[in-house]
């Protein structure tokens, strides 16, 4: 049997489906410039109040939250970084004798802090909603909402992104405000990140709720004009949960940990 | 824009566009990356040494240009042909069949992880050696050539034997 060669077959494939014809006139203009620009500070905006999020995934699969191997979450300097991979992946990867790359690509972000041209979420899908119930007609994605001390005025966000891989919730009330962002990794085989806020964080500490569930909290090294700002991470199943507190005190945030019901997420 | 810009911006488009739609696996974004590439190249004013410095040097802004947008992260449909109609007389079969192997070719192409498509391209598409792809895209030659060996043993399981990869 005479083989084919490979160069020609793919050369002949790509140049049979793709062909891409410049314009100079487009490529010199300001205005569409400012507008690639704007498109990609979008899509790097995961959620604009809260940290920013550097992701990295390996493969993709449905995976059940109990295969779920190693799903170390830990405080940095300047926020959290998380990892998890489940254990038939990592077997793979390292049956196929890929266990270099794949541990250097896995541990690159968790071990090193953050790459600036790493990994950002992209391809936003994002639906926006402007109250829960708008939001509970449409999505499908578990949101459990805590109890939020009621204010005069309130402001409510919820984006979905994709699907069912992220949300985030935002409420303002008066000059407070809580934010959650909620991370599906069901469909990854592995992932590592780091959520990061600009200005440090500090105070690091762990709060366990009646029913068990352990939070790490730490406080920002901003100084509000609202009060204090905390964050909350905790991993329940293939999910990640992470908040921000603004302007509540330390009881008041640990009471809302106390009113969310995580099994949703199991 | 001088015409000698005018003239690259047009020999290279091509290029760097299957580059960039290779690397992110999306259109929309290929032609974004493309037109910052050129925009760039206009405005830095880089006095190259040669065209095949002028072409490495767009094509590692290209990797760059990628990388600061990489979609290593959600799962979305790629699909880059699309899908034909049925053959309805038997002239049409043998085209048809041509295009099918095609669309396979390349969907198992994008398939590969991004840093082995990366290589894979570069060696069979833009005929760079290994050495070559080491400069561009700052990686050890051993990693390129060791990256080059695993995504051809995906094509190879993936495609069967009918390709001759040419191995170095």
């Amino acid at each position: 049997m005479i083989m084919r060669k490979f160069r020609e077959a793919y050369r002949e494939a790509l140049d049979n489906s793709i062909r891409y014809t410049a314009c100079c006139q487009k490529i010199q203009d300001e205005a569409e410039h400012r507008d690639r620009v704007g498109r990609r500070r979008r899509k790097k905006a995961v959620s604009a109040a809260a940290g920013f999020f550097v992701l990295l995934i390996c493969g993709f699969t449905t995976v059940k939250a109990a295969n779920y191997i190693c799903n170390r979450i830990s405080i940095t300097d300047f926020g959290f970084k998380s990892s998890a991979v489940t254990a038939e992946s990592l077997q793979e990867q390292l049956a196929a004798g890929e266990e270099a790359d794949f541990l250097e690509e896995w541990t690159e972000v968790t071990e090193k802090g953050i790459k600036a041209d790493r990994v950002v979420i992209e391809e936003i899908q994002e639906r926006t909603y402007t109250s829960y119930e708008a939001f509970k007609r449409q999505e499908t994605f578990p949101l459990a909402i805590p109890e939020i001390p009621k204010g005069q005025a309130e402001d409510i966000h919820i984006w979905v992104t994709g699907e069912n891989e992220a949300l985030t919730f935002w409420k303002k009330t008066d000059n407070k405000e809580v934010i959650l962002d909620i991370w599906n990794f069901g469909k990854s085989e592995a992932h590592a990140g780091s959520r990061n806020y600009s200005d440090g964080v500090t105070n690091e500490r762990s709060y366990t709720t009646k029913d068990g569930r352990n939070y790490l909290v730490v406080d920002s090294k901003a100084q509000e004009a609202a009060g204090i700002r905390i964050h909350t991470v905790i991993a329940v199943g293939a999910y990640e949960i992470y908040g921000d507190y603004i302007g509540y005190t330390e009881e008041q945030v640990y009471e809302m940990l106390e009113s969310m019901d995580l099994s949703l997420y199991e | 824009m001088d015409n000698k810009k005018e003239e690259a911006i047009e020999q290279y488009a091509d290029t760097l566009y299957k580059l960039a739609f290779l690397r992110l696996k999306n259109r929309e974004d290929a032609e974004d990356v493309v037109q910052e590439v050129f925009y760039k190249y206009i405005k830095a004013n880089m006095q190259f040494e040669s065209t095949e410095h002028e072409k490495a040097w767009l094509i590692q802004v290209t990797l760059n240009q990628c990388r600061s947008l990489w979609r290593a992260g959600w799962n979305k449909k790629v699909d880059i042909l699309p899908e034909q109609e049925a053959c309805t007389s038997p002239g049409m079969e043998q085209a048809y069949l041509v295009k099918e192997r095609e669309r396979k070719l390349l969907r198992e192409i994008l398939k590969l992880p991004g840093k082995y498509r990366e290589v894979i391209h570069l060696f069979y598409y833009e005929n760079y050696s290994v050495k070559e792809i080491a400069m561009l895209t700052g990686r050890k030659e051993n990693t390129v050539t060791s990256q080059l060996s695993r995504g051809r043993a995906l094509l190879k399981k993936a495609l069967g034997e009918a390709y001759d990869y040419e191995e170095i």
